[in-house]
């Protein structure tokens, strides 16, 4: 006897609802064929991109329309990375979102990591105008915001660098909503240089989120060279620091170093932070230096 | 992501605060990097 098992249809319209529903009609009826189900749903479950998902990533949501579905509403492995002063590169990865899954995989010309051209890839719209209007490059000592645009045609993610930032505080979500139709999602900040220039300044950004200036100046070893330090005076007090050129406001924690000789000490805390046991205290050996990161 | 200094409208972490008051003032202190909810 042959026995054929039909399925309902599934799309991103009706999504993980009727899965389900298909997944426990179907155990019921072969409990013993469970595995096998759910092979058969995970095929089912075919989004516009032609990209498989599986039923456990859906959320039983009742309106899929309307509700956010933050188990899709996540990046995996997906960095955007400095490459040069004028470009960015991308290893593989994911973006997940409802109804749009896209893989970001070796670039399909050259097989290698994809190069994004910071400049070609800048938005000017309404909604993200650079500082020098009718500007075509990037603008000096700016912050730079980079977005995966989920509506290109192509199978993997378009990258768009603006300099407007993210407005959700957890990270995920929908950005720059006017002109993405709700399908930007943040990707993370990089700087560009002076005036003269306008370069990407080097980093290395790490999966978490990490973010690592590549700039020798902003590291330890040029602390003999004072007009290059942040801070080369007593302050007298608790004095207030700017690190925006250095961090931008969408970061949640800064990684700081300091150098300092013979038993010297230097206090930081978050501004406003006055309460007990608050801050970093940092004091250098007797006749060395030393160095911390908070 | 991040709470806003009522009196700067800064991010906390792009404003800091330090205090040195050693008879060696040159201190190096350096943004080595920063972390964001992406």
């Amino acid at each position: 006897m042959t026995m054929s098992i039909y399925r309902r249809r599934t799309t991103p319209a009706s999504t993980a609802l009727q899965a389900q529903q298909d997944k426990e009609d179907l155990e019921r009826i072969f409990p013993l064929l469970s595995n096998y189900i759910q092979e058969v749903l995970v095929e089912s479950l075919i989004n516009p991109n032609g990209w498989t998902i599986p039923p456990n990533w859906l959320p039983p949501a009742t309106d899929p329309a309307s509700t956010p579905l933050p188990g899709l509403d996540k990046r995996t492995d997906l960095v955007i990375q400095y490459r040069d002063e004028s470009s960015l590169f991308v290893n593989p990865g994911h973006v997940l979102h409802r109804g749009a899954f896209r893989r970001q995989t070796l670039d399909e010309d050259t097989n290698i990591l994809r190069v994004v051209n910071a400049a070609a890839s800048l938005l000017v719209a309404a909604a993200c105008q650079p500082a020098t209007p009718g500007n075509s490059g990037l603008d000096p000592d700016t912050w730079y915001y980079c977005y995966y645009d989920l509506t290109v045609a192509t199978t993997y993610p378009g990258i768009v660098v603006c300099p407007t930032p993210p407005t959700r505080e957890e990270g995920y979500g929908p950005e720059l909503e006017a002109e993405g139709d709700g399908l930007m999602r943040y990707a993370g900040a990089f700087r560009t240089g002076p005036a003269g220039d306008a370069e990407i300044l080097p980093y290395h950004r790490n999966e978490d989120g990490q973010f690592l200036w590549r700039e020798r100046r902003l590291g330890p070893y040029l602390w003999q060279n004072p007009e290059d330090n942040l801070v080369s005076v007593a302050t007298g007090g608790w004095v207030e620091v700017d690190l925006s050129e250095f961090v931008p406001p969408t970061a949640t924690a800064v990684f700081l170093t300091a150098v300092a000789w013979d038993n010297n000490s230097l206090q930081i805390r978050a501004k406003g932070d006055t309460g007990a046991n608050s801050g970093f205290d940092w004091r250098a050996r007797d006749g060395g230096d030393s160095w911390g990161i908070g | 992501m991040h709470a806003i200094d009522p009196a700067t409208a800064q991010p906390y972490p792009t404003v800091i605060e330090m205090n040195n008051e050693d008879e060696h003032p040159a201190i190096a202190l350096r943004v080595v990097g920063f972390r964001e909810s992406v």
